[in-house]
């Protein structure tokens, strides 16, 4: 080996050498960070008010800096459960509420039931949410947002069609279809091109015809197979009557909400976080409570919650950002809809009429998604189903008893 | 020394110097090349053994025991092989064409109206995902409006909402996406075919069917080759443009491989996502097999 040759192979032996000290050392893998710096991972729409959060916590708390990470509704999922499975998630992560049990189950979480203090008593809290994030006792986030379905609708296009209220019932809903409909646009719309809106929709169908998401108490669940049934027929009569979108399966909640926006649906179940878009658009917006069976119907509940990683090193900082941002002015400034603190709803941000409704069927109308581990894994059956009967290619019998047997396989009793 | 041992000497010296040169020359090309073969390694070659032992661990065969059993794996590989073949057939026969189209005098401006056929090409999936979305809406898109309005439908067609439909309407625009490539590589292979070829065959009689024959395609054979293997290789791992517009359904009848392997990996079904991943991996295998043999039957 000649002199040139032996230097180049040293050299690079040094630099692999300090290089792998370095990263051993560092750990630019690892999550987390050091004593004085907390991570938060936050969704991007909540970008803006938490910078603002952020700058005052650290000015309260000067021992503190606090990194934001943003995440995006697409892609949080993944990247949150793949931090967790892999220990390089950050000190503190804004996520889905109900997907915070299955975290707690693989004990991935810290049990944050001790900081529920005085600051933030349980009591304060909507029941639904906190539910929602108590495993076996414990509680392992704390909820900052939770909202369920409204009906939204147009005011001036139910006026011209001789409206001037809202359906009560889905029979009401039924009834004024013919009206609304023409060549112009529909009545109705769904979200049935996404598997998790769809799902939502035909929970609230199912809930709404009787069914029951009350785990036994070994934590398995049963699907009531006629309230699935009625569930997929209302909605796939909707279409295939031809007074809801045909595009239905292409749409998910915000091309559903465009829709409106342009004129062409005039209901649609969406969130109170649709409101404000829709006005700017220059519609009449209404809003109105879930239109069941026979009056109200009953809505899913669901929100986003601050969870905070197991095995952490700065446990003490995500829990002054924690209880900082569970502080009721806070709730209300970080919420996109509503706060999941009841004390919180006191906020004049939250006195706009057009959320009454909404705020009457979370509080009195709505139950919380299921917290078993493997409700997550019944979206394609729910899906695949729900595109299947309104295609015409399976009954709703036959829907219903396919979504009965997933039930069967995954729902069993909790280890 | 005697004059005789003297050219013997210098023979050898000559070998025993080449000889330095060639390890040398050796020995530096492996420290070269040993960022990117440690790069490979652990970017490639450690994810699939990983992946290997996996999808042949306990788990991964009940996972691959419990998918062959559930239909939706004989409709994903289905669904797969057609759009492979929709996607590679129709960009190679469109990509060809274009690429003709610009060797041919009477198009004017080859430089733009090449940047304008790049640019399927160019355009991020995500907005061309977004825009072929609306565009094909069965009650408000584009496409439909038009055909009413020329009279060639009564109805609004349900492009993306249709079981029978959907799949080659998403592979159409699979090959929208990607004949461009093709049509730069043949455009570059039309490039490096001799002038004095088409001369002399024009001199003998030959016309452009025979030109085409004769000259052109066997000229493009090679290209064709790696054009194929790639495509085939894109469209059978394909995940983002049919998850971006239909998520698979409607009832999973626009379900591939790709998005059976990326609703696993939203269960956290990690033995799923091997048991899949194995199998995309062991087609691609194949196909690039095809192409070393056929490499190294070029190079005998």
């Amino acid at each position: 080996m000649s002199i040139r040759t032996k230097i180049v192979a040293a050299i690079s032996a040094i630099v692999v050498i300090v290089a792998g000290a370095v990263l051993i050392a560092v750990k630019p893998w690892a999550g987390g960070s050091d004593e004085a710096t907390i991570t938060w991972w936050v969704p991007d729409w909540d970008e803006a008010v938490a910078t603002e959060l952020v700058a005052e916590f650290e000015a309260e708390n000067p021992d503190y800096d606090v990194e934001i990470v943003l995440t995006t509704w697409d892609t949080m999922a993944d990247k949150i459960r793949v931090a967790l499975d892999a220990g390089t998630a950050p000190e503190v992560i804004t996520e889905l509420t109900s997907r915070v049990a299955r975290y707690a189950r693989a004990d991935q979480l810290t049990d944050v039931t001790s900081w529920y203090d005085s600051s933030m008593p349980t009591e304060d809290f909507l029941t639904s949410a906190l539910e929602a994030v108590t495993v076996n006792g414990a509680t392992y986030a704390v909820p900052f947002r939770h909202d369920s379905s409204v009906l939204l609708y147009n005011r001036e296009q139910l006026a011209a069609a001789g409206y001037d209220e809202a359906p009560q019932s889905w029979d009401e809903v039924v009834a004024m279809s013919a009206d609304l409909t023409s060549e112009a646009g529909y009545a109705f719309g769904w979200p049935l091109g996404n598997d998790n809106n769809a799902v939502v929709r035909w929970l609230e169908q199912y809930l709404s015809n009787g069914g029951d998401l009350t785990p036994a108490a070994d934590g398995s669940l049963t699907i009531d197979e006629t309230a699935a049934a009625a569930g997929l027929t209302s909605i796939a009569e909707s279409i295939q009557e031809g007074w809801a979108s045909q595009s239905s399966l292409e749409l998910d909640n915000t091309a559903l909400r465009d829709l409106m926006a342009n004129g062409k649906v005039a209901m649609y179940v969406g969130g109170a976080y649709d409101i404000a878009p829709l006005q700017e658009a220059g519609i009449d917006v209404g809003t109105a409570p879930y239109p069941g069976v026979g009056g109200a119907g009953t809505t899913t509940a669901d929100g986003f919650s601050l969870l905070v990683p197991a095995d952490i090193e700065n446990t003490d900082g995500a829990q002054a950002l924690v209880q900082f941002l569970a502080q009721p002015h806070n709730e209300a400034a970080l919420t996109a809809t509503f706060p999941a603190r009841v004390s919180a709803m006191e906020d004049e941000r939250f006195s706009d009429p057009l959320q009454q409704p909404a705020i009457d069927q979370l509080m009195e109308y709505s139950v919380p998604l299921p917290n078993h581990p493997a409700w997550s894994d019944m979206t394609p059956a729910i899906f695949a189903a729900v595109q299947s009967v309104v295609l015409g290619d399976q009954t709703a019998a036959d829907g219903a008893a396919s979504i009965v047997a997933e039930a069967e396989r995954l729902l069993g009793p909790i280890e | 020394m005697s004059a005789l041992s003297a050219p013997v000497d210098h023979a050898a010296a000559a070998r025993e110097r080449a000889r330095r040169s060639a390890r040398r020359t050796t020995q530096h090309g492996w420290l070269t090349s040993l960022p990117g073969i440690v790069a490979v390694t652990v970017l490639c070659l450690v994810p699939i053994v990983m992946t290997l032992v996996e999808a042949f661990s306990a788990e991964g065969l009940a996972a691959a025991r419990t998918l062959l059993e559930t239909p939706v794996l004989g409709r994903a590989v289905r669904n797969t092989v057609v759009w492979t073949v929709i996607s590679v057939v129709g960009a190679v026969l469109i990509g060809y064409g274009a690429a003709f189209l610009l060797q041919h005098r009477a198009v004017r401006w080859p430089g733009l109206v090449r940047s304008l056929l790049l640019l399927p090409w160019i355009v991020p999936q995500v907005v061309a995902a977004t825009i072929w979305c609306w565009y094909l809406s069965q009650d408000f898109g584009l496409l439909n409006r038009m055909l009413q309005v020329i009279g060639l439908i009564d109805d609004p067609v349900d492009w993306l909402s249709n079981t029978s439909l959907v799949l080659p309407v998403l592979a159409s625009i699979q090959v929208w996406s990607t004949f461009p490539f093709v049509m730069l590589i043949i455009s570059a292979g039309l490039q490096g075919i001799p002038e004095e070829l088409y001369e002399a065959a024009r001199l003998d009689g030959a016309r452009s069917h025979h030109l085409l024959r004769y000259i052109v395609l066997p000229s493009l054979r090679d290209l064709t080759f790696i054009v194929l293997l790639i495509t085939t290789i894109w469209a059978f791992n394909s995940f983002a443009l049919v998850w971006l517009i239909t998520s698979g359904g409607p009832a999973d009848s626009s379900t591939l491989l790709g998005v059976l392997l990326y609703r696993a990996f939203q269960q956290g079904d990690t033995a799923r996502v091997a048991v899949v991943a194995v199998l995309q991996f062991l087609v691609s295998v194949v196909i690039a097999l095809l192409y070393v043999k056929r490499t190294r039957e070029e190079d005998a």
